[in-house]
């Protein structure tokens, strides 16, 4: 680990401008453009899971809920 | 020493929209467990977060009723810790970049006086889901309620009560009702509270070391842990302790404020920008766009009722207190009713069928055109006003409109010789109440009316029968 | 008695395939029973095959049958087999991305390019092997198990696609989705004299690609040629409204690469010398054929490798979270709740795993996040601006994929720095997320593979491939198949 970052200290010798704000990878989306509020169905792309693949996948599943130990505070 | 209590809070809404925040589930309370989750919602692999417009719209309104400078650009951030209600391990916040900072709520004081909490910003972020503790030593866990849309509003910390604190949730629940982007329901989950609580010595500025009580869900637990808390931490401090910064749970059974084991006071959430979601833009038009829509708020309301159409600020309340009210009131006199006859009937009629049905307004079959037409009928003198309740009572229990009854009811008999000749038959049978009348027992009219409907079968016009009934036993 | 099926040859391009077929002189179901064939034997042998589909893919190929006798196929993928990798998600089959934390793992829905292919007619044959969680360059990582070399079996394929590089090293007729995220499936197409390709990023949709570094990634084709690897772009590609950052880029410009620069740090004292021999040749024959030859320097690079550590990891920490053993995953069971995470995740992710979200979540973590975490952001921009310079004074950049040859299985998978040197190269485009074509030039003395980029700027994609095609007209690099069996 202390070689991974020796190897990454390399970082600290490259000047960078004050405040510096990355959005460069994202792009921007305006709100026409967002998703509108329409729920999509089981047969849509994306669209939701019935019990059986979800519990499926899931480590321990009963009564229709994830099961874990108890969960404090 | 006196002690001054200072209070923030962090409010979370959850937004009415249809679908959730980053996924086009539905949005539903009280389905059946882990019924509405697909791979987004869920944390699959694979999975993208992509974020819903309407959201981001009635957050802008939220901004506006609020009173905060909405920024044109915003961007989320990942908020990461493991949790099981959480099933990414992070979630999707806005940390360094909300989309609305400053604004204010106006609340009021114990004595009634008007005060204002500044905000410090409001964020758009996701829900997590639920843990219901089963009896087996386990938790189950429920995805439902994962990624519905919330907002969190952020406030200054500012001197006040415990009373005080739930009055500002109170206010800020009432405006987002109003503008139609929160059901803010405290007992249904789409509302709670973070209360942050210190105590400083009376006129001592710096604040004193905050504690925070997490997810209220009651105006009176806000008040209460605020009280209990503050009186807590003043015994402290009075016996020479100090405060540590953590987060408590608040006993509502016991009154009391407990420590949390095994939890870290200030966990590095390890906060950066989300990679798989674009910076969002707002821009002027759709601030406008929004702002126009808004509807006329309680305060201009009330005005408007008061002042312009002149009802009783005491009848006035009752058609404040929900937006459907004063919508439904207003419609009824679009239909033609002045704004008396509006108030009348609303309240006498409409607020009671949904007190004793213990229905919502929006759950209400009767419109404000078809019972806006049984009141003309009345007013017009051609049914009276008895008739016209039972016409909408039993347009209710029938689920038939009242128009349509109303075309069926025969009008009321008003013409004049008719009248007089029942009234002079009931007179004829009972010539010794007339005569305790004459005497002065005026309650005995009451039975002489009744006698006459029902010689009638009910068809007469009872205003104009008690006119005929004066008339004619004082003549003689 | 029907006359035997006459089958592409084994060197056959997915172009030249779509051409037989479409010449009847096989059907798409006597190309899928025998590449399948391919899979169960050569593919399983040198490990690249994790799942195959055989039921399903022979229905598939059916149907693309029907349709060509009734005069309406899909488009020219129609018919045609193809793999992918097991970070993608497939309707079919598992995805477990290589791990036994998501062992077993069924996603039940295709990802967004799995998708878009499918409905194209290609035919879904299997998954191919991988490092784990697309972490690595040499797909020793994988709980499948190592995936060997066709060209060498003793030596690695390279990664994180390694199954599907060897796969398409060793046969044609197909193609493979892989991923990108440092050189993922540049490096490991070099390694076996494929062609690979990373698109721009946001080009192909990531919804289905099982996250590792989010600004990085891509799903990436790896076939024969150029030609094949743009036929499938092109299906993939595309705004998808399941992923917020993909785009619908129009390519820059129809004009052909006329000029190309050498990046002079592609050829320093840390490259292998026949490498940076070979790409020169390349570049001196693409000058033979018109091609102006310049050469550039790329600022920070020598920044570049730390710069992606720390972002790429620090968001693989934040996506590999949730693999917690709650509601996926695979769980060791606990009396409480912390051992429950700890135990799993210990268990469930493997060495390289674990260092990286270990690495990733010490750069994102207070008091160092400024240092490493932002630092890496600002010179991310740096380097991004400083390619973007200089793809403004030629069309192309060129240089090595790889600073050495294939390596012996084992030689560096217990040193992470040696493995992470691998990168070197390859980590530049996906830091400016530009694209990035792997192109077969050559052979070194021991007869390995050697690799060549181009990469040009954002939504240049198709030029780059346009490029890649003129490139493997005037060369047979490409055509190269391990055992001699060449074109």
């Amino acid at each position: 680990m202390e070689k991974i970052l020796d190897l990454v200290d390399v970082l600290r010798s490259v000047e960078i401008p004050e405040d510096h704000q990355t959005d460069a990878m994202v792009g921007s989306v305006r709100i026409s453009d967002a998703r509108p509020d329409l729920p999509a169905k089981q047969s849509d792309p994306g669209g939701p899971r019935d019990a059986t693949a979800i519990g499926e996948n899931a480590p321990d599943w009963r009564d229709g809920t994830f099961v874990t130990p108890r969960v404090v505070g | 020493m006196t002690w001054q209590t200072v209070v923030g809070l962090e409010i979370h809404a959850q937004m009415s929209t249809d679908t959730k925040m980053f996924c086009a589930c539905v949005r539903e309370t009280g389905s059946e467990a882990n019924h509405n989750i697909c791979p987004v919602c869920t944390g699959w692999p694979g999975a993208l977060p992509v974020l819903n417009a309407a959201a981001v719209r009635r957050a802008i309104r939220a901004a506006i009723s609020l009173g905060c400078q909405i920024q044109p650009e915003s961007r989320f951030d990942r908020k990461n810790y493991f949790y099981p209600d959480l099933p990414k391990g992070y979630q999707i916040s806005q940390f360094y970049r909300p989309y609305a900072l400053g604004g204010e709520i106006h609340f009021p004081r114990e004595d009634g006086t008007d005060a204002v909490l500044p905000l410090v910003r409001i964020h758009m972020e996701e829900d997590a889901g639920k843990s219901i503790h089963a009896d087996d030593q386990t938790s189950r866990i429920d995805l439902n309620r994962c990624s519905s849309p919330l907002l969190e509003i952020v406030t200054e910390p500012l001197p006040m009560s415990g009373v005080e604190a739930a009055n500002c949730v109170r206010s800020t629940r009432e405006i987002l009702r109003w503008i139609g982007v929160s059901d803010a329901d405290m007992e249904k989950g789409n509302l709670r509270a973070d209360v942050n609580v210190s105590v400083r010595p009376t006129g001592s500025d710096p604040l004193g070391t905050r504690t925070e009580l997490k997810n209220l869900n009651s105006f009176v637990s806000i008040q209460r842990s605020v009280e209990v808390e503050s009186a807590r931490q003043i015994q402290v401090l009075e016996a020479g302790g100090v405060i540590r910064q953590e987060t408590r749970l608040w006993n509502q059974e016991d009154e009391v404020t407990e420590e949390m084991r095994g939890k870290e006071d200030s966990p590095d959430y390890r906060y950066f920008p989300d990679p798989d979601l674009p910076v969002v833009i707002i821009e002027e038009t759709d601030i406008e766009r929004e702002r126009s829509s808004l509807p006329e708020t309680p305060a201009s309301r009330r005005v408007r009722l008061v002042e312009q159409l002149q009802i009783a600020p005491r009848e006035a309340e009752s058609i404040l207190s929900r937006r459907e009210y004063g919508d439904f009131f207003d419609a009824m006199m679009a239909a033609g009713l002045s704004a008396a006859s509006a108030s009348n009937w609303f309240r006498g009629e409409v607020l009671r069928h949904l007190n004793e049905l213990e229905l919502n307004l929006d759950d209400y079959p009767l419109t404000a055109e078809s019972i806006a037409a049984v009141v003309k009928s009345v007013e017009e003198d051609r049914i009276s006003v008895a008739k016209g309740r039972e016409i909408l009572q039993k347009s209710i229990a029938d689920g038939r409109s009242p128009t349509e009854i109303l075309a069926e009811t025969s009008e009321q008999v008003s013409d004049e010789s008719t009248l007089k000749a029942w009234v002079q038959g009931v007179l004829e049978s009972h010539p010794d109440v007339v005569d305790k009348i004459r005497a002065g027992d005026a309650r005995l009219m009451g039975f002489l009316t009744g006698q006459v409907m029902q010689a009638s079968k009910g068809a007469a016009n009872p205003r104009k029968v008690q006119q005929i009934l004066q008339r004619l036993i004082q003549q003689s | 008695m029907s006359s035997p099926p006459s089958l592409p040859p084994r060197h056959a391009t997915v172009g030249e395939v779509t051409r037989w077929l479409g010449e009847h002189r096989c059907s798409a179901r006597q190309l899928i029973d025998g590449y399948l064939d391919f899979l169960e034997h050569l593919g399983r042998e040198i490990g690249a095959v994790v799942e195959t589909f055989p039921e399903q893919a022979r229905a598939a190929a059916d149907q693309s049958d029907q349709r060509r006798a009734a005069g309406e196929i899909l488009g020219p993928l129609d018919g045609i087999p193809f793999t992918a990798k097991m970070n993608i998600t497939t309707e079919q089959g598992t995805s477990d991305a290589s791990s036994s934390i998501l062992k077993g793992f069924r996603a039940h829905e295709d990802a967004t390019a799995v998708r878009r292919l499918r409905a194209a007619g290609a035919v879904l044959t299997g998954k191919s092997n991988c490092d784990e969680f697309a972490m690595g360059a040499s797909n020793e990582t994988s709980s499948h198990g190592v995936v060997s070399n066709p060209w060498d079996r003793s030596r690695v394929p390279g990664g994180s696609s390694g199954g599907a590089a060897a796969l398409a090293g060793s046969h044609g007729w197909a193609f493979h989705l892989g991923s990108d995220t440092g050189g993922s499936i540049r490096q490991p197409a070099a390694f076996c004299s494929a062609t690979g390709f990373k698109p721009t990023w946001g080009r192909v949709s990531r919804r289905g690609l099982i996250a590792f570094g989010s600004s990085l990634d891509q799903i990436c084709p790896v076939a024969r040629d150029s030609e094949d690897c743009r036929q499938v772009l092109q299906v993939m590609e595309g705004h998808d409204p399941l992923d917020a950052t993909s785009l619908t880029l129009d390519d820059e410009t129809v004009q052909p690469i006329s000029r190309v620069a050498l990046v002079s740090e592609g050829f320093g004292p840390a490259i292998d010398e026949q490498i940076a021999t070979a790409v020169q040749t390349a570049a001196s024959q693409m000058a033979d054929q018109g091609i102006e030859i310049i050469e550039r320097s790329l600022p920070h690079i020598e920044a570049a490798n730390a710069c992606y550590q720390v972002i790429a990891t620090a968001e693989a920490s934040s996506n590999l979270a949730r693999y917690d053993g709650v509601h996926i995953g695979a769980r060791e069971s606990s009396k409480d709740l912390q051992s429950l995470y700890e135990t799993s995740r210990h268990r469930g992710f493997g060495s390289e795993v674990r260092r990286r979200i270990l690495l990733g979540t010490f750069v994102l973590s207070a008091g160092y996040r400024e240092a490493y975490y932002t630092r890496a952001q600002a010179v991310r921009d740096l380097i991004r601006e400083g390619i973007d310079q200089v793809l403004e004074e030629c069309d192309a950049l060129l240089l090595p994929v790889s600073p050495f040859a294939p390596f012996p299985i084992g030689e560096r998978i217990d040193d992470p720095i040696a493995l992470y040197a691998c990168d070197i190269l390859t980590v530049t485009a996906n830091l400016a997320g530009v694209p990035a074509l792997a192109l077969p030039c050559g052979f070194d003395a021991s007869g390995l593979p050697i690799g060549m980029q181009l990469m040009g700027a954002r939504g240049s994609d198709h030029r780059l491939l346009e490029m890649g095609s003129r490139w493997q007209q005037w060369t047979d690099h490409h055509r190269a198949l391990p055992d001699g069996g060449a074109a």
